[in-house]
């Protein structure tokens, strides 16, 4: 690899090194000097997890070739604190509660550093423009603002340093505290390890080629070029797996490396381990395969019909079907006055962690495999890496790393089989870091569903009977499909009252991007059909929303649709608390936004039209404001 | 991922134009924040040059004047710039607007206009700016070991997707516009969020009105994302030449030029939208002077010409 | 044609189920105190950013009368930490709460015996707070730190404590699906306010109220945190995020094509917990982390429908789909209005 050599300051420090010509600044700060606080959350500029100052300007390290910083001042996260003496700023992020998986902090450290530098009066506008490069998936951004502002205030005196320290506590007890996160200061620092920031001495980089077919048989893998690549350790594909091959978080119905074929475009079918990431990626480059195409599946209501088997051994494309049956929908919907039929969708979404999915593994001293990755499930993990790998489970390891945040995602045990092996052969530790294109395209997304949904209710706003019908691709591999169509079909009618019920869930294979678990797990989806469907029964009737919700909703001792007694029910309360909340203004919603007098209270945030900094006033007049 | 063996830096143009004779296969590269996105999986893959050429040291093309009447700005000026500097955001006004809808602070700090320019994008939200300043490209090159200069008007500096007129050697150096003092400007473009859009609409306008306050002279809108090549709107702007500012005339000139559109998807979502565009892009231009209101141009069914009048 | 900036509410109730779904759950844990008055507290933890770490710290220094500072929770290490599940299912406050709360009594009565037995005193007059022992109704009273240091040396006995918290949750039936998928249960409801640009069909978020039953919010703070969190996940699901493939392939493969919520496209989240506390669990908390979203989607899709008129069933409302459908009902209301 050809090499140019370096001339800059990092963080006071005067640096003259050799470095890799094609390095971007932010792989020079991670892997040359192990400034691990810059982050990789994207490579391409999007998220803003990489930024540092280059001659007092803050940029995204991923898109600054390395040669270009030459002769710069360049400052990093870990310039700013450490965890036992931090910043201000730092500080105000503790005490706030603004960091949550941490990985994007750091970036959010120097994003909140920059502006207050540029401006030390900047208001919510301007900070908001200002961090508007950088991405969180966890925090929802509100304590990172609140952390910014208390930050501003502190350094231009109009605060007392003193209220960075305490948090509120009630007298005697520390339930109910808001006690600082106790990993706050590791992350507002940039000082805490996660998977990708770790390195082992002769560590191997993995790299993993995929299948560019949806649906194919391989008939010939071809791996001889791929070998001879300068560097290359091993290559792994499914004849390596000494044990079971299979895994899934319900069932196991997923290889660890494609087995024959392929079901899925991203589909993962041998790894590589090479001594440099360069040439593992060169080897996967030069992996020579021969489909056979089979024909593809892409609609599950098509799936369904059972004319091409996506699993063969299944005899059906069917995952999971969960049915719920209360009473008599026949004689329910006589009851109705009112009977409303519709249909509702959901898409398929990205978890979008900030953290690309990443680990390390390697053979321990005592022969243990060790596997270290941010995964949600190292228990189960365990148990599945152990007969995939003819291994007794107190010879396997799992260790934890710290999560970039995970949201269901990282409950796949999609990689780690891929790591072990490549581990066990070369008895080198092995390390692999997903791109974040990736991670988007080979790992599990959330359900998109297709819900049929039928209500009958009275004039007075009672529901008399409900039918919900909803279908889910599932992709490739089951994955959560189970769990997802339970958890749809046992909360999906919502929290009601509701004596005749017929709920049906389908989860279905096809040939697309796998579907699992994501943060509320197939309830979000029903539940979406449910209180839209309410808002437009309401309409008809003439009702208050809330009112409809109230008529209906369960109290303590209430059978739920899966007939189990409620010992305590707090929707009432949680629906008087909110109408109070929100100020809401009593009234059937029949869009009558034009004429509701609740709107704009103290707090909405304003509408951004950009240029807080322009001192530009947003939208001309006439708009609403 | 990029890969490359060498990286220049040529200190000047002597230096460039000697170093483009010895390199076969290379790349010129300016701010990086286009190629390195590019350079992924999913659009170029990884991509293996044997030479990239950073063309932001080269001192000739260090230039920023503010001068009465026209503006020059070297072509490896980060569009942050065009945000922070004071005299712009006074006079300039379109400059600072089309920057902060640019990306966002640290990719502003690193992309420059031309990079921006040359990669000729029918998204690129800086060429409608500078249209309405009638930017003129500065072009150098060199042949037969001298060093000459060509000017081309941006619209036709721009070909196509990708695609400008450069020829052999030749790099832009450098951009000369209308100093727009005393004039109002509007930028807007339509996302699905409000940082780091890529859009499919966007309309740039700079205008004013004459000493009454009530004639327009003078409006100037752009609009790209909408077509191949992002283009002046002249039937809208000769219309309105010495008309006077109403809402009858705004409506009338928002539906003269939307045959414009050629885009590949989308149609009727960007016909719409566009012709939303232009109507508040046009008032906002004049807002200082008069005010006209949104609320006039609701619930008008007005979609083609003869309709104005009917 | 439309060109200004039209607002509207909506609202949407939730409810959702506490741990894993209609099977039988269960988290051990181990915890000691230690020198110093500080506290250790081992158990397969995966704090993916929820907060849970601390959570934990709060429990074990509420139950062995430690400041929550000075607990040190062990790493998630399926060699070195006991069995204590998934983080998913909304499940780690309640299931590892409860086994740390669990494993932090046994751990406690531990050093009661013995500070019991030097201050001669009944063992139910101790208690113990924020770093201090005292026995009710005597002067006795003096620092953790000397009365771990009087239990281990004195007395030779290191209180180690272990725990275990089971959910006796039980299988659905699998024809009519009745059961008890579930010991808890949160309710949750939220308001959403939205302003839709009628040019350009584009929405703005602009306020979320939400409230959501917790049973016993531990850290408050956290539990804001975690609905500040799913609302905004919930924001790029219903207006701007689709993962989309054409014949298995994806188009929308980096985050320049796949959309995410900024800074700028939050809305002000105004939060109220409800504490109706969990009857058969020693803490009483429940949970927020999934139950936070759910609401929301729908409350957003209400409110731009009581902005202008038009539903969308379909997610994300992306402006093309919210300006087609204010042109199909401006076409629908002519069409009425001819006729």
């Amino acid at each position: 690899m050809h090499k140019l050599t370096i001339n800059l300051e990092v963080n006071g420090r005067k640096i003259n090194k050799e470095v890799n010509s094609h390095y971007r600044l932010l792989d020079f700060l991670r892997e040359d000097l192990d400034l691990t606080g810059s982050k990789e959350g994207c490579g391409a500029g999007e998220c803003g997890t990489c930024s540092v100052f280059v001659d007092g300007k803050l940029v995204k390290s991923c898109l600054m070739p390395v040669a270009k910083a030459s002769g710069k001042k360049i400052e990093t996260v870990e310039h700013q604190g450490t965890p036992d003496n931090l910043s201000t700023l730092q500080k105000s992020f503790f005490l706030t509660g603004a960091s949550q998986c941490g990985f994007c902090i750091p970036g959010m450290v120097m994003a909140a550093t920059s502006t207050l530098r540029n401006n030390p009066e900047a208001g919510i506008e301007e900070i908001k423009e200002e961090m508007g490069g950088n991405i969180c998936r966890c925090t929802g951004y509100q304590k990172i603002f609140d952390a910014v502002e208390l930050a501003r205030d502190v350094i231009s005196g109009k605060l007392d340093p003193k209220v960075l320290e305490e948090y509120s506590k009630p007298e005697d007890s520390y339930l109910g505290a808001n006690v600082k996160r106790i990993d706050a200061p590791g992350k507002v620092t940039g000082r805490l390890k996660y998977a990708a920031d770790m390195k082992m001495p002769n560590m191997l980089h993995m790299q993993v080629f995929r299948s560019s077919r949806p649906h194919a048989k391989i008939k010939k893998l071809d791996l001889s070029k791929a070998k001879a690549v300068s560097g290359v350790e091993a290559i792994v594909t499914c004849d390596d797996v000494p044990g079971i091959d299979n895994f899934g978080v319900f069932i196991e119905d997923q290889p660890v490396l494609a087995k024959e074929r392929v079901r899925y475009v991203g589909e993962a079918i041998a790894a590589v381990a090479a001594d440099t990431l360069e040439a593992a990626k060169e080897a996967v480059g030069k992996i020579e395969i021969e489909y056979e195409d089979l024909p593809a599946l892409y609609d599950p209501e098509e799936a369904l019909k059972d004319k091409i088997l996506i699993h063969e051994h299944y005899k059906t494309n069917l995952v999971k079907h969960i049915p719920i049956r209360k009473g008599n929908v026949v004689e329910g919907f006589a009851k109705a006055d009112l009977i409303v039929e519709e249909k509702f969708a959901t898409q398929p979404v990205e978890h979008a962690y900030l953290e690309p999915m990443a680990g390390l593994s390697y053979v321990d001293s005592d022969g243990s495999l060790v596997i270290v990755s941010p995964s949600q499930n190292i228990t189960h993990h365990r148990h599945m890496m152990s007969k995939i790998m003819d291994l007794p489970i107190n010879k396997v390891r799992f260790i934890m790393s710290p999560v970039g945040g995970g949201f269901g995602g990282k409950e796949d045990m999609i990689y780690q089989g891929m790591l072990a092996l490549c581990a066990m052969k070369t008895r080198l530790p092995v390390r692999y870091v997903m791109t974040r294109e990736e991670d988007i395209t080979s790992t599990a997304k959330r359900h998109p569903s297709r819900t049929n949904y039928k209500i009958g209710i009275t004039k007075d706003g009672k529901i008399t009977a409900v039918q919900i019908k909803m279908i889910a691709d599932g992709g490739a591999y089951g994955c959560s499909t189970e769990g997802v169509m339970r958890k749809a079909a046992i909360l999906g009618a919502g929290p009601y009252k509701i004596d005749n019920l017929q709920m049906d869930t389908v989860g279905v294979y096809t040939n697309n991007t796998p579907s699992g678990a994501f943060r509320s797990f197939g309830a979000l989806q029903t539940e979406f059909a449910t209180e839209s469907i309410l808002d437009i029964c309401a309409e008809k009737l003439n009702m208050d929303p809330f009112e409809l919700r109230r008529k209906n909703m369960f109290v303590a001792g209430d059978l739920t649709h899966t007939k189990q007694a409620l010992n305590s029910a707090s929707i009432g309360t949680v629906l008087n608390e909110l109408e109070s909340l929100a100020n809401w203004e009593k009234g059937t919603p029949n869009s009558r936004g034009v004429s509701r007098k609740d709107l704009n209270n103290k707090d909405n945030r304003d509408s951004c039209f950009l240029g807080a900094r322009l001192n530009e006033k947003s939208e001309a007049s006439g708009g609403v404001k | 991922m990029l890969r490359y063996d060498n990286y220049f830096i040529p200190k000047n143009l002597e230096e460039y134009f000697d170093l483009l004779l010895e390199v076969k296969d290379y790349r010129i590269l300016a701010g990086c924040t286009d190629v390195l996105p590019w350079a992924r999986e999913g659009r170029a893959g990884n991509v293996y040059i044997q030479n990239v050429i950073d063309i932001t040291n080269i001192k000739e093309l260090d230039v920023f004047e503010i001068k009465k009447d026209k503006i020059k700005i070297s072509a490896t000026t980060t569009f942050q710039k065009l945000f922070t500097d004071p005299q712009i955001r006074k006079d300039i006004k379109i400059l600072p607007q089309v920057s902060v809808w640019f990306a966002d602070d640290q990719i502003r700090e690193q992309a420059t206009i031309g990079g921006n320019l040359v990669n000729a994008s029918p998204a690129g939200d800086g060429c409608p700016a500078f249209l309405t300043l009638n930017a003129q490209a500065i072009i150098v090159g060199r042949k037969d070991k001298s060093i000459y200069e060509r000017k081309v008007s941006l619209d036709k500096f721009i070909l196509g997707r990708n695609k400008v007129d450069l020829q052999g050697n030749e790099i832009l150096a450098a951009l000369e516009m209308d100093n727009t003092k005393g004039y109002g400007a509007s930028f807007e473009k339509v996302g699905h969020r409000r940082s780091l859009v890529i859009s499919t609409v966007c309309v740039s306008c700079v205008a004013k009105t004459d000493s009454s306050g009530k004639l327009f002279d003078d409006v100037r809108v752009a609009v790209a994302g909408v077509r191949e090549i992002p283009c002046r709107l002249e039937k809208t702007e000769q219309f309105l030449q010495g008309k006077e500012v109403n809402e009858q005339n705004i409506l009338e000139a928002s539906l003269l030029d939307l045959d414009v559109i050629n885009a590949r998807s989308r149609l009727e979502y960007r016909k719409e939208v566009l012709q939303n565009f232009i109507i508040r892009a046009i008032i906002k231009s004049v807002s200082e002077k008069i005010i006209i209101k949104e609320n006039y141009f609701d619930n008008t069914n007005i979609k083609k010409l003869e309709e104005v009048h009917a | 044609m439309s060109l200004t900036k039209k607002r509207g509410r909506g609202m949407a109730a939730s409810w959702y189920g506490i741990s894993r779904t209609a099977a039988m759950d269960q988290a051990g844990a181990w915890a000691e105190i230690d020198d110093g008055g500080t506290a250790k507290v081992v158990t397969g933890v995966t704090e993916i950013g929820e907060g849970i770490l601390t959570v934990l710290a709060q429990v074990a220094a509420e139950e062995l009368g430690v400041k929550p500072e000075l607990v040190h929770i062990g790493d998630n290490d399926t060699s070195r930490s006991p069995e204590a599940a998934h983080a998913g299912a909304t499940r780690q406050t309640y299931m590892i709460g409860n086994a740390v709360a669990m494993a932090c009594r046994d751990s406690k009565d531990k050093l009661f015996n013995e500070i019991a037995k030097e201050w001669n005193v009944e063992k139910e007059t101790l208690q113990a707070h924020d770093g201090e022992i005292w026995a009710n109704g005597t002067n006795y009273k003096m620092p953790m730190s000397e009365a771990i240091h009087i239990c281990k040396k004195k007395y030779g006995v290191i209180p180690v404590g272990s725990g275990n918290y089971t959910a006796h949750n039980t299988p659905l039936d699998p024809v009519d699906g009745s059961g008890s998928p579930w010991q808890a249960y949160v309710f949750g409801g939220q308001v959403a306010e939205v302003e839709v640009d009628t040019a350009t069909g584009e929405v703005q978020i602009l306020g979320i109220w939400a409230c959501h039953d917790v049973g016993k919010a531990i850290n408050p703070k956290g539990v804001e945190g975690q609905i500040e969190g799913g609302v905004a996940q919930a924001v790029g699901q219903a207006l701007m995020e689709d993962y989309q493939q054409v014949e298995g392939h994806t188009t929308t493969g980096s985050f320049a094509k796949y959309i995410l919520p900024t800074s700028l496209d939050v809305p002000k989240v105004t939060t109220k917990i409800v504490e109706d506390p969990d009857p058969l669990s020693p803490l009483g908390a429940k949970g927020i982390g999934e139950p936070a979203m759910v609401p929301t989607c729908p409350a957003i899709m209400n409110a731009i429908y009581d902005a202008v008129g038009v539903r969308i069933q379909s997610l994300p409302a992306t402006p093309e789909k919210i300006l087609r459908a204010l042109d199909e009902k401006k076409r629908t209301l002519n069409g009425m209005a001819v006729n």
